[in-house]
């Protein structure tokens, strides 16, 4: 099972959808019905500087839903991993 | 004729205060809202209502703020405003055209010793955040981008599958809605019924 971001095709958000084009692992699906799917085998990580995503964006970064694990979301990354 | 009913914005937003002079003076003269209608009534209808003064600022559009000061009375404990967040959701949020014109609010505030508390770029609307004589929380906005009509069915996608969310856990004994994680995991679950399961 893979780990799954969906990302409102919206100007807010692009920069996950930026930053997932360049990731080793990820693959990106353009939108289907208005949302970006960002997928990985196992994990996916995300950090706020790299992204460049102001404080009130970050926090509402994954509100596109996602599947899989919320392990870690501070101030600085997210990590999403498989379901056990 | 259901269908052609429709609001047509806000005639006035209306809350108590006991600062009758500071009050007047932030609205009218610190932020420039021309003070435009006051009734000044003797204490009439239910509940031994008090006399009190009731008074309108225009604040654009068509649209005023208004205040309540109510004769002879003190604050009650649970009007008295708790800078808290939640307390704060009670809020006056106004409109202006562009980001030029914000930051000319935020100079004109500022100018006139009024802290400014924040300024955050939101999705839809950029903002800054200020509070009146009562502690009120008062925001000044402007549209960063128009609504799309994605944003009309996310909202929709995100509701339904908050709600259906809290609902089962309501039925499981789980009681309500605690983290966001479970709405961003039941609308991925959603979308995913929707697009088809990753290849």
């Amino acid at each position: 099972m893979s780990v799954t971001i969906f990302v409102a095709d919206l100007a807010e958000f692009s920069p996950l959808v930026e930053a997932a084009r360049g990731m080793a692992g990820v693959t990106l699906a353009p939108p289907r019905h208005g949302y970006w799917r960002i997928q990985a085998a196992g994990t996916l990580a995300l950090q706020r500087k790299a992204l460049g995503l102001r404080v009130a964006l970050w926090n509402s970064a994954l509100s596109g839903g996602i599947r899989g694990r919320l392990v870690e979301y501070t101030n600085d990354r997210i990590i999403l991993e498989n379901e056990p | 004729m259901a269908e052609s009913l429709r609001l047509n914005g806000v005639h006035h937003t209306a809350r108590p205060t006991w600062k009758l002079k500071e009050t007047v003076e932030f609205y009218r003269d610190t932020m420039g809202l021309p003070l435009i209608h006051c009734v000044s009534a003797r204490g009439w209808g239910a509940d031994n209502h008090p006399d009190f003064l009731h008074f309108f600022f225009d604040s654009g559009n068509a649209s005023t703020i208004a205040f309540f000061y109510y004769l002879g009375t003190s604050q009650p404990e649970h009007l008295i405003h708790h800078p808290r967040y939640d307390s704060d959701a009670t809020h006056t949020a106004w409109r202006v055209e562009s980001r030029a014109e914000l930051l000319a609010w935020r100079d004109r505030l500022e100018g006139r010793g009024v802290p400014i508390m924040y300024q955050i770029e939101h999705e839809i609307v950029e903002s800054i955040y200020f509070r009146d004589p009562n502690g009120y929380f008062i925001e000044i906005g402007t549209q960063v981008r128009p609504i799309l009509p994605l944003d009309i069915a996310d909202a929709e996608l995100t509701m339904r599958a908050a709600i259906e969310e809290e609902q089962r856990r309501l039925s499981a004994g789980l009681g309500r809605l605690q983290h966001v994680e479970a709405i961003y995991q039941a609308k991925g679950a959603a979308l995913e019924a929707l697009l088809g399961a990753a290849p």
